[in-house]
């Protein structure tokens, strides 16, 4: 019932013909195409849309170091995400968003009778979709996305004096910053089927991280530098009606971890280690189905599933994580 | 390890900026708050039209009438305008009526749908424009904004701009690199508002004036042109440059649809919407084939032609003109070669500042009935002097230079102050004047000394009748005993006779008074709701009478009485007439004297029995003469500019203001040089009588509107949500960068009643503050909440063996803060009161950190402070933005009252700090900064020989005390700061010990002295390179002395002891002991060195610098301020971690006790880059 009113109160906030002047309809805006597979890869010009997500997943497994999966016994891993997400139409070609997430993360073993949980941010993500090729009629469009990540997160498991076992908290950051940069391109084939196709590559700078901690010479926190990831996949999507339907697999090679102490000068990674066997190929796929109510608002959900992984032997920091699930998502999408 | 925490958190305290507010009280309305204001919103198909009402005792006033006008104006224009582009608006458009302010004002913010307007343009626009339909002219001009610019823009209206800007420092190279810009359109000012004249043209509103003319005419023939660099911005304007950008680019947009078609200037609109670029005038070239500066140059061309043509014509006809008056042969007028070569010789722009010197804007000159006295309204101050007509070239024949008549002139002169471009008289027996005043315009001696008027408080300063006695003061300056019209000064301030300014009572919102010639009544126009109506009065106040009662936005402008005191001369703009009229003084017989097309104002009745006044005959405005009763008319001068404003000396002579393209001046015309050619058959005098009377009697309905009118609702009135996306770079260390993302937003209601600021930036570190202000009541409420999460590294230098004496055996172990602060503040802002602003308010603030092995967030500290701030400011606002403020100083006193607690529980909930355990503690601290901007001689020119330029010397000097020992984080700090630190736009003196690390310098007591000495290097340059357009260069030199001081923890052994952190803890809190100012060296800052051997630098530290200040604008519509400064700090300073730059804080044990201070910086260079970071 409070889902209900929740959505109500949302729907009630949709631009209407009482609308209150600071919520008016522009003339500046730019067509925005009311279905999803006719919809540019950038919003249009003028068009901010907000969006509030929700993800799930409950672990039943994680990957072995081999690649193969094996399942838990009696833990449950719980990872749920709910994300804030902006985004606008900054020009006729250049989109800006911006997404914040915040997690909530249990772990429960009944076996050893542990219950471990908390809420904690997560990094928040910015960047901006430029317009490269835009043509109607049938739509194509190519983009190029910079996407920056910030280590805003969590990135603290507790004591670490006597070792892991202490941990009390989720690490919910890599706790450095990423950079991605990916091009993505959408055409539109017959009224109801679009086919797209993105590749990217994300650069991960390093830091110092409370959760890496240098024992060997006593040097305090360590330095990381996740492994660069790069990735490609594909998207088609049907439309019918005012549905949507979509189905995108992508594939992603992670390069290895690189751990130690920070070095002077301007090259603050120069004398970190690769740590053998932190890298890996993942193979997800994601489905979706969306839902247009009005061209202001969209209610998706969606499942990814993963196919191929491995252990990349770091702990759940929430990008870089081994365990095995699906994850499901809804959101609703308020665009004006 | 417990000393790695006690070292995180001295960086954590330092590590935090201090909170700031992030948006002050009304932006768009007058500053006051104005809780008697009632509201009312009139809603259309397309506007909503928001006035106000007040029923205040004395200024108690409606905007109704104002308010149903331009609803009626808006729903007109609206087809027309957006049919220009093709753009016709979905949304509604907000339009604020002012009617509480007796001044122009008018502009939009298109992408907040929102326009304000004045009902009251003041007593200048017509001289300008031409035309006075008040309503329609301006809100034509401002809707043409909002649809061009909204059709223009290629972004999103819901962001205006994207700033974008980063810090990097670099504490080994001691260097700070800053960059602030926005990514914003750049529409040019000749575009934006001579298209806004030009598409309220196009729309059936506007048209080309004879005022518009000689505004171009003059600038044309006295090669005053703005240049293509110069037009495309409004910044850096001065005098008439800035209408000269509405006129040149409403005439350039004339020319184009000549050469090009109508619709040219909005194809320009709808090219550049198609995608930003980094110049806007590339579209000109994308749309014709042309570029903008060859269509330049064409059009001057055309009009250099044309113009000449113009003033061949009038040569021909022979030019009746005059001289301007002046006394002094003026350097252009030169006579011989070596005089013409000296004259030509200056910088085009030298030659332009002397041309203005006698002024830019003086209107209606007067000659005082003995013929002894003349005065003109000189930019809003009345000049006097005492000079006879025969001095003055125009009339004598001869310049008088240096006589005994120019001294005597000089002595006898004054600035009285009323109000810019209104007409004023004199009393007949000419000892008193009557000027446009307003209500409080005289300030008292206190008032004036202090620039600090309560008065102001209510918010208004209508415009009122006075009445002032020209006094002669007894004066004793320069050797020499004489009498003056202007009183000595005390203590700087003009002595006036406060009995000598007399204000009219009744007269509040009166302008041009017009005394009857026998000296008992005054004539003026009072204003109501958008209307003037002709009124006379009695010199005491009583006998009001009011001789005309319009109630719908007729416009009257310069009475005069007939010389017998029984008719009243004067114009009246009304339904797109714009004629001559005459009353009978008792309020009958209202008629017009002309009734034709051409514009006829500045009506003065001649003691010869004639009417003299301005009409624009062909297209050029001269003065005329009328025969009232036979309607029969002369021509009296032929200029090529401007002949207005006519007034006769007592001989019969003429006065006239002449309209030039170095300003408008006082002329002089002999009668035996009066052109007297027929121009009767111009004027039209005997109007039908019934079109007459109908014409009086026409009232338009307006009637429509009071059933769509409605009380204002805040809620339902909000601009349109404004968005600033940023992204902002900054480093911590040298290994540790990180970049933010996120966006503020802006809201408020068009009343400005309720004003919202949130922003949110998110990144390594995320900061997220919301401040909302309450203005519906007399002092502005604030209430501001913030919370900051960060994470910076840092490195710890560890001695092993705890042994200060070796240093061989020191360990670095690296780590990294996270810490959070959440802060709330509550403030009130008093209202203003003139140079003086005060709050007072309180501040709580929380904050925790994590250490490396701890998971939650550390408790560290509480505060809660009660603070009161009061500024005195006689810095004038339009130097924010200069490289070179100059004149005006400033006081800021700043008290706050505050507690304390450290809560951090490892350390018992105490901290040290100089030898004191602190727990929980009250303080009081003061500090006051001082602030003067001292126009100098300019020294350097001078001994280079070239011209000299307008050099200041800047005194900043900050003294503070704190009365008791408190912990490093409430203490003082100095030490240079880049002004990007603050965030964008941060404008103050950041020169104080530049040369020093930045918060190096700590201490309860503080006294420091910067002194710069500021310099022109290239000035009026006037330059566009690329995107950014260059103003001017200024050199600074500057240095700084001072220190600050602590308490100090007792250095006999046994009378300390230390704690697990190698702490020294008094034994007895009494043996901390405060430093002595300049008899102590401050031991937090200065080397152990000095606790062996006291000398000088160790009591004061100095630093030295010079600094290049670039003034710019980028984008044409925006600051783009730019700084390179070098600085030399020359002594060894102490200060707590991280001061010698390298990212990591020595925490071995000092001897002094105080490992937070052991670290040293050798003196030596600093660099400071800032490009658009202001300074």
């Amino acid at each position: 019932m409070r889902q209900i009113s929740l959505a109500l109160a949302l729907l009630a906030l949709t631009p209407g013909s009482a609308e209150a002047a600071a919520w008016q309809s522009k003339t500046m805006q730019a067509p925005m195409a009311a279905r999803e597979v006719s919809r540019s890869l950038h919003l249009p010009k003028g068009w901010a849309e907000f969006s509030l997500s929700f993800d799930y997943k409950l672990a039943t497994g994680s990957w072995g170091s081999d690649g193969v999966m094996t399942s838990f016994d009696n833990a449950n891993f719980l990872y749920t995400t709910r994300r804030i997400s902006g985004r606008y139409g900054f020009t006729n070609s250049t989109e800006l968003f911006i997404s914040v997430p915040v997690h909530y993360i249990s772990l429960t073993n009944e076996l050893n009778g542990t219950d471990t949980s908390g809420r904690y941010p997560g990094d928040p993500s910015f960047g901006f979709r430029m317009g490269l090729l835009d043509n109607d009629l049938p739509l194509t469009s190519v983009v190029f996305e910079a996407e920056m990540k910030v280590p805003a997160g969590n990135e603290d498991p507790g004591s670490y004096i006597a070792g892991p076992s202490v941990f009390s908290q989720f690490i919910t950051t890599t706790g450095t910053q990423d950079l991605s940069l990916s091009l993505a391109a959408k055409r539109q084939v017959t009224s109801n089927i679009a086919v797209g196709a993105h590749v990217g590559y994300n650069h991960r700078f390093s830091s110092i991280v409370h959760y890496l901690i240098e024992l060997g010479e006593n040097q305090g926190a360590g330095r990381i530098k996740p492994g660069a990831q790069t990735f490609a996949g594909a998207t088609l999507t049907a439309q019918a009606g005012p549905v949507a339907l979509s189905v995108s697999p992508t594939y992603l090679i992670q390069n290895e971890v690189r751990v130690g102490t920070t070095s002077g000068g301007l090259s603050p990674d120069s004398q970190l280690e690769p740590v053998e066997g932190s890298g890996g190929d993942y193979l997800d796929v994601s489905v979706g189905m969306t839902a247009h109510l009005n061209r202001n608002i969209d209610l998706s959900v969606g499942a990814n599933i993963p196919i191929i992984g491995e252990d990349l032997m770091f702990f759940p920091i929430e990008d870089i994580h081994p365990t095995y699930g699906n994850t499901y998502s809804g959101t609703f999408t308020l665009r004006y | 390890m417990k000393r790695t925490l006690k070292i995180a958190a001295g960086a954590l305290a330092l590590s935090m900026a201090t909170w700031s507010p992030v948006a002050d009280a009304k932006l768009f309305m007058s500053p006051y708050n104005h809780p008697d204001f009632e509201w009312f919103t009139i809603e259309t198909e397309h506007f909503r039209v928001h006035y106000a009402t007040s029923d205040n005792d004395e200024h108690a006033f409606t905007s109704e009438w104002s308010a149903r006008k331009a609803a009626r104006v808006a729903e007109e224009m609206w087809q027309p305008m957006c049919e220009e582009f093709d753009f016709y608006l979905r949304e509604r458009v907000d339009i604020v009526i002012l009617n509480h302010t007796d001044y122009l004002e008018g502009f939009t913010v298109p992408a907040f749908d929102f326009i304000e307007v004045s009902s009251n343009p003041g007593g200048y626009f017509y001289r300008m424009r031409g035309r006075m339909e008040w309503f329609s002219d301006v809100l034509v001009h401002e809707f043409a904004h909002v649809v061009s610019l909204k059709a223009n823009t290629p972004l999103g209206e819901g962001t205006s701009s994207l700033d974008i800007g980063g810090l990097y420092s670099n504490g080994i190279l001691d260097a700070d690199i800053g960059v602030s810009f926005s990514l914003m359109d750049s529409d040019p000012f000749w575009w934006t508002e001579g298209g806004a004249e030009y598409w309220s043209d196009e729309a059936g509103y506007n048209w080309w004036t004879a005022a518009r003319d000689q505004n171009i005419r003059m600038t044309v023939l006295e090669d005053r042109l703005l240049t293509f660099d110069e037009w495309v911005t409004r910044i850096d304007k001065w005098g008439f440059d800035g209408e000269r950008g509405y006129q040149q680019g409403y005439n350039f947009a004339l020319y184009l649809r000549e050469r090009f078609g109508p619709d040219t200037y909005a194809q320009f609109a709808l090219r550049y919407r198609e995608g930003w670029r980094l110049d806007w005038a590339d579209v000109i070239e994308d749309v014709l084939g042309i570029d903008g500066e060859t269509l330049y140059d064409d059009w001057v061309v055309f009009l250099t032609e044309s113009y000449e043509g113009v003033r061949d014509r009038v040569k021909s006809e022979g030019e009746v003109v005059g001289h301007e008056l002046m006394t002094a042969r003026p350097e252009w007028q030169y006579r011989d070669p070596d005089a013409r070569d000296a004259w030509y010789g200056k910088r085009q722009r030298d030659r332009e500042a002397a041309m203005e010197a006698s002024g830019v804007f003086n209107f209606y000159p007067h000659y005082s009935e003995d013929g002894s006295t003349i005065a003109s309204n000189n930019r809003g101050r009345l000049r006097v002097s005492e000079t006879p007509v025969e001095a003055w070239y125009a009339f004598g024949g001869r310049y008088s230079g240096d006589s005994e008549v120019a001294q005597n002139s000089r002595d006898n002169s004054a600035a009285i102050p009323m109000e810019f471009g209104h007409d004023w008289d004199f009393v007949p027996d000419g000892t008193s004047v009557v000027v446009s005043g307003r209500e409080d315009m005289l300030p008292s001696f206190w008032e004036s000394l202090t620039h600090i008027s309560f008065d102001q408080i209510d918010g208004y300063g209508w415009k009122e009748l006075w009445v002032i006695d020209l006094e002669s003061y007894e004066r004793d300056e320069d050797g020499r005993e004489y009498t003056s019209l202007t009183p000595g000064t005390n203590w700087g301030v003009r002595d006036w006779n406060p009995d000598a300014f007399r204000p009219i009572p009744n007269t509040r919102r009166g302008v041009e008074p017009a005394v009857s010639p026998d000296g008992n009544r005054v004539a003026y126009f009072e204003y109501t709701d958008g209307t003037l109506n002709l009124v006379t009065i009695g010199m005491d106040g009583e006998d009001k009478q009011h001789l005309t009662t319009f109630a719908d936005g007729t416009w009257m402008q310069r009475a005069d009485w007939s010389p017998d005191g029984s008719q009243i001369v004067f114009t009246m703009f009304r339904n797109f007439h714009n004629d001559l009229w005459v009353v009978n003084a008792d309020g009958t017989g209202l008629r017009p004297l002309t009734w034709d097309r051409w514009e006829e104002f500045d009506a003065h009745w001649g003691n010869d029995g004639r009417i003299y006044f301005t009409a624009d005959v062909g297209g050029m405005f001269n003065v005329f003469s009328m025969d009232p009763e036979t309607g029969e008319a002369l021509q009296i001068t032929n200029v090529v500019g401007g002949a207005e404003a006519p007034n006769l000396t007592p001989e019969g002579d003429l006065l006239y203001m002449y309209y030039t393209g170095h300003g408008q001046k006082n002329y002089g015309l002999s009668r035996a040089e009066f052109m007297n050619s027929d121009a009767t058959e111009y004027f039209e005098t005997s109007p039908n009588e019934e079109e007459v009377v109908e014409f009086l009697a026409f009232q338009e309905d307006l009637s429509e509107y009071e059933s769509v009118t409605t009380p204002y609702r805040a809620a339902g009135n909000l601009i349109a949500p404004s968005v600033t996306p940023s992204i902002r770079y900054s480093n911590d260390s040298l290994t540790n960068w990180g970049v933010q993302g996120g966006a503020s937003l802006f809201l408020f209601d068009f009343a400005e009643n309720h004003l919202l600021f949130a922003e949110a930036m998110f990144g390594e570190d995320t900061d997220i503050v919301a401040q909302y202000l309450y203005q519906a009541w007399t002092p502005t409420i604030m209430l501001m909440a913030r919370t900051i999460t960060g994470k910076g590294d840092y490195g710890i230098a560890i001695d092993v063996d705890d042994d200060s004496n070796t240093t061989d055996d020191t360990t670095v172990i690296e780590s990294k803060n996270i810490y959070t602060a959440d802060i709330g503040v509550v403030s009130v802002e008093m209202p203003v009161m003139g140079a003086l602003s005060a709050n007072f308010g309180a501040i709580a603030v929380r904050y925790a950190f994590k250490g490396v092995d701890s998971a939650d967030y550390e408790p560290y500290i509480e505060q809660f402070n009660i603070f009161a701030a009061v500024k005195y400011s006689t810095i004038s606002g339009r130097h924010y933005f200069s490289p070179n403020p100059r004149g005006g100083f400033s006081l800021d006193f700043n008290y706050t009252r505050g507690y304390t607690d450290l809560v951090y529980a490892p350390y018992g909930g105490v901290g040290v700090d100089d030898g004191e355990l602190l727990d929980a503690y009250s303080y009081n601290s003061y500090d006051f900064r001082y602030t003067h901007h001292i126009a100098v001689p300019d020294y350097i020119n001078k001994l280079r020989g070239a011209p000299e330029g307008d050099p200041t010397l800047q005194v900043d000097m900050q003294v503070g005390w704190i009365d008791r020992n408190v912990l490093g984080w409430d203490e003082f700090k100095a030490g240079g700061r880049h002004p990007y630190f603050w965030g964008p736009g941060s404008i103050s003196p950041n020169t104080q010990f530049a040369g020093f690390p930045a918060g190096s310098l700590s201490g309860e007591t503080m006294a420091i002295l910067n002194l710069a000495y500021r310099f022109p290097i290239a000035t009026r340059i006037s330059r566009a390179i690329g995107p950014m357009y260059l103003t001017n260069i200024y050199g600074q030199f500057f240095g700084t002395a001072g220190n600050l001081w602590s308490y100090r923890p007792p250095s006999e052994p046994g009378s300390y002891y230390t704690n697990a952190f190698d702490e020294r803890i008094a034994r007895d809190p009494d043996d901390v002991t405060r430093e002595t100012p300049f008899e102590d060296y401050a031991y937090k800052n200065s080397p152990t060195s000095c606790a062996e051997e006291l000398t000088l630098p160790c009591r004061v530290l100095v630093d030295v610098g010079f600094e290049l200040r670039v003034g710019a604008a980028l984008f044409n519509n925006r600051y783009w301020n730019s700084f390179f400064r070098l600085a030399y700090g020359l002594n060894e300073v102490r200060g707590p971690f991280d001061v010698d730059g390298d990212d990591i804080g020595d925490t071995t044990s000092s001897p002094l006790g105080d490992s937070l201070s052991n670290e040293t910086e050798p003196g030596g260079l600093r660099v400071y880059v800032g490009l658009g970071t202001s300074w």
